[in-house]
C-alpha cells in the first residue's frame, strides 16, 4: 500500500522542484546578464551616478579653480552671477553647476545637457557623463554662467 | 490539489523548456497536456484559474526576464497583469465544466485560443502578446497553421495535440482520434492552399556589431568613442558587400540621432554596401521617433517609424503610422521595429500594402544572455509564416536571422558576438488566408466559447463541496 502522505509529498516535491527549476534557469540568464553589464560598465569607470570619458588628472580639467563650501550660501556668494533653476532641463551650458558632495558643495561645469545625459568636467573625476536622474539628485539648482573659453 | 498543482507545474517546466535554446516547441505539447490534466475535474473557478496561471508561467517568464535587467519591477507586473488571460480560460472553464459544458479535451485549448486572441489585441492589452502560446511552435511543422489565421492556428494545433496526448492516455480514445483528425485536417488546409507567387530574390546580409550598451550609448559625446563603435560596421558592411549582398540591414537605433543627414565616420560605414536599411532616432519637427532609415549611396531616406512602443521605456517617442513599402534593389520591403514583431495585424498591414519582404530591426543588447532575444526571434518567425513573406531580423545584439516565407531559419547568427548573416531571400506576392482574412480562427473559438458560457450559465452548477 502507498502512504497517502507520501504520495501527497512526492507532489507538492514535484511542484517545488518544477516552479524552481522554471524561476532558476530565468534567474541564471538575468545573474550572468547582470555581471557582464556591470562589467562593462565599470570599464568606462561607471560609479552608480557617471561614466569617465577622460579620466584626467585633477585638477587639470579646468583652467580656473571651481572650489568647495561648506555651504550652500556660501557657494552662492561666491558668485554674484549665479542665478537658481527648477532642474537639469533648465540648465543653459556652459554653466557652472553646485552639487552636492557629501556634507559640502562643490562645483562641476556642464557642457551639454541632453534627454539623459549631462557632460560635465569634474575638477575630481575628469570629463564625464552623469546620468541626469542621479546628477538631479546632487544638483542644488545653483547655476552660474561659465565662459565657453574657459573649458579645457 | 497537490496533484493538480504539480501537474501545472510540470506543465509549466514544460513550458519553458520548449522556448530555451536548447529545448523544443515538441514540448509545448507535453506542457499543455499536463495543464489539461491539472484543470480535468476542477470545478472551483478560482482554483482552476490559479492552475492555469501557474502552467502559463513557463510560457511567461522565458519571454519576458530580459525586462527585469531594463526595469526590474517590469517582469512581476508584467507577469500578474498578463497571466490573467489564461486564468480567465481556467475559470470559465472550470464554471463551463461544472455545469455540463463539455469535454475539457475540446473546450479548453479554445477556451486559451480565445482568451489569447482577446488578450494580444493592441487597442486592449498589447503587450500579452509576447508570450503566446504559437511562440512555442517556431520550430514545428505547426507554425505552418500560423499561414491560414495567424497566431491562434499554431496556438491550436499545440493545444488539441495536448488534448490528444491526455485522451491516448486516460481515454476516450475516440476523442483522441477525433483531435488528432482536426490537427491533420488544419495542416492538410495550411499545406494546400497557396501561399504566394516567387518575385525572384535579393541577397541580403545582416550586420550585428554586439558591442554592448555603454559605449554606444556614450558614443555622441567622444569622437575617439564613436570611431572605435563605427569601425566594425565598416568592416562587417564591406565583408558582406563583398560577398554580394544587395542590401545589408543593421539594428535598431545604431545610427547617431538626428534628422535627416549622417556625418562623419558612420558615410564611409553607410558607403560600404549598394544599399542599407538602418534604425536611428529620428529627431522630427513633431517629436521624436524610433525610426528606419534607407541608404542608397545618396542620403538617407525615411522608410518607416516604430509603431507598438515598450511602454514606459519609450515614453520619449511618438508612435508611427503603418507606412507604404518602400522600395530598394528590386525588393519592396516593409521595415518593422522591436516590437512590432509581436503584433500580426502590423506585419498584415504592410503586406497588404504591397510589400514582398519583410525586415526587422532590433536591439536586444538590454536583454543579456535571458532566452528574451530568442523569443523575440520566434515572434518574427511566426510572422514569416503567418504572411508568407520572408523576414530579415536585424537584432544588434543577436540572435540575428534570415526566415524564408514559410518560417523556416535560412542563416542564423550567434547571440553577443559580431558577425554577418548573408543569404539570398525569395521575395514573394499574393496573400495567404491570414493576409486576406486575419485571425479567424480567434474570432471563432471567441464566439464558441462565448456561446458554450452563455448555455451553460443557463444550467444549474453540480456540487463543488
Amino acid at each position: 500500500m502507498v502512504n497517502i502522505r507520501t504520495v501527497t509529498r512526492f507532489y507538492g516535491l514535484v511542484a517545488v522542484v518544477s516552479l524552481l527549476t522554471v524561476l532558476g534557469f530565468s534567474a541564471v540568464g538575468i545573474v550572468t546578464s547582470r555581471r557582464e553589464a556591470r562589467t562593462e560598465a565599470e570599464a568606462f569607470g561607471f560609479d552608480g551616478r557617471r561614466y569617465v570619458l577622460d579620466a584626467a588628472p585633477p585638477g587639470s580639467v579646468l583652467p580656473v579653480a571651481v572650489g568647495s563650501w561648506r555651504s550652500l550660501a556660501e557657494a552662492a556668494s561666491s558668485f554674484p552671477a549665479h542665478r537658481r533653476v527648477e532642474g537639469l532641463h533648465e540648465v543653459e551650458t556652459p554653466s557652472l553647476l553646485v552639487i552636492r558632495d557629501g556634507d559640502s558643495f562643490r562645483g562641476v561645469v556642464a557642457l551639454h545637457v541632453d534627454r539623459t545625459f549631462t557632460k560635465a568636467l569634474d575638477p575630481v573625476a575628469g570629463l564625464v557623463l552623469y546620468r541626469n536622474r542621479a546628477l538631479a539628485e546632487l544638483f542644488t539648482g545653483v547655476t552660474v554662467p561659465w565662459p565657453a573659453g574657459e573649458t579645457r | 490539489m497537490k496533484r493538480r498543482l504539480a501537474l501545472a507545474s510540470v506543465a509549466a517546466l514544460s513550458f519553458t523548456a520548449s522556448l530555451r535554446p536548447w529545448g523544443s516547441g515538441y514540448l509545448a505539447v507535453v506542457a499543455f497536456a499536463a495543464a489539461v490534466a491539472a484543470v480535468r475535474g476542477e470545478r472551483r473557478p478560482a482554483r482552476a484559474a490559479a492552475l492555469m496561471a501557474v502552467a502559463w508561467l513557463g510560457l511567461a517568464v522565458p519571454a519576458l526576464e530580459g525586462t527585469f535587467l531594463s526595469v526590474w519591477w517590469s517582469l512581476p507586473a508584467l507577469v500578474a497583469l498578463n497571466s490573467v488571460a489564461w486564468a480567465v480560460a481556467g475559470a470559465a472553464h472550470a464554471f463551463a465544466a461544472n455545469r455540463g459544458g463539455g469535454s475539457t479535451l475540446w473546450l479548453l485549448p479554445l477556451l486559451v485560443v480565445a482568451a489569447e486572441f482577446v488578450a494580444s489585441r493592441r487597442w486592449l492589452w498589447g503587450d500579452a502578446a509576447f508570450s503566446l502560446l504559437a511562440y512555442t511552435q517556431a520550430d514545428t511543422p505547426l507554425r505552418y497553421l500560423a499561414s491560414l489565421t495567424g497566431s491562434s492556428g499554431p496556438a491550436l494545433g499545440v493545444a488539441l495535440a495536448g488534448g490528444a496526448l491526455v485522451a491516448l492516455v486516460t481515454g476516450p480514445r475516440w476523442t483522441a482520434g477525433a483531435l488528432l483528425v482536426s490537427i491533420a485536417t488544419l495542416s492538410l488546409a495550411a499545406y494546400v492552399v497557396p501561399a504566394g507567387t516567387d518575385a525572384g530574390s535579393v541577397r541580403v546580409a545582416v550586420v550585428q556589431s554586439a558591442q554592448g550598451q555603454v559605449a554606444r550609448l556614450l558614443m555622441p559625446f567622444d569622437e575617439g568613442l564613436m570611431a572605435r563603435v563605427v569601425a566594425p560596421y565598416v568592416a562587417l558592411t564591406a565583408e558582406a558587400a563583398a560577398a554580394g549582398a544587395e542590401l545589408v540591414v543593421w539594428g535598431e537605433t545604431v545610427l547617431p540621432e538626428g534628422s535627416a543627414a549622417v556625418e562623419g565616420p558612420w558615410v564611409n560605414a553607410l558607403r560600404a554596401a549598394p544599399a542599407v536599411v538602418a534604425g536611428r532616432v529620428e529627431r522630427a519637427v513633431d517629436g521624436l521617433y524610433n525610426s528606419v532609415f534607407a541608404w542608397r549611396g545618396d542620403g538617407l531616406e525615411l522608410v518607416s517609424r516604430k509603431q507598438a512602443l515598450v511602454p514606459v521605456v519609450e515614453a520619449v517617442y511618438a508612435a508611427g503610422e503603418p507606412s507604404e513599402p518602400f522600395s530598394v534593389q528590386g525588393a519592396r520591403l516593409a521595415a518593422l521595429v522591436c516590437l512590432d514583431s509581436l503584433h500580426g495585424e502590423l506585419s498584415r498591414e504592410s503586406v497588404r500594402r504591397g510589400a514582398d519582404l519583410l525586415v526587422y530591426l532590433t536591439d536586444d543588447t538590454f536583454a543579456g544572455r535571458t532566452a528574451t532575444p530568442l523569443v523575440h526571434l520566434r515572434t518574427a518567425i511566426l510572422r514569416a509564416a503567418e504572411t508568407g513573406r520572408a523576414v530579415v531580423f536585424a537584432n544588434e545584439s543577436g540572435p540575428s536571422a534570415i526566415v524564408s516565407p514559410t518560417g523556416k531559419v535560412l542563416a542564423l547568427s550567434r547571440a553577443r558576438e559580431a558577425g554577418v548573416v548573408i543569404t539570398d531571400v525569395p521575395l514573394m506576392r499574393g496573400s495567404t488566408p491570414y493576409v486576406a482574412f486575419g485571425d479567424w480562427l480567434g474570432t471563432l473559438a471567441l464566439s464558441a466559447v462565448l456561446a458554450v458560457l452563455a448555455l451553460t450559465a443557463r444550467r444549474p452548477p453540480c456540487d463543488v463541496s
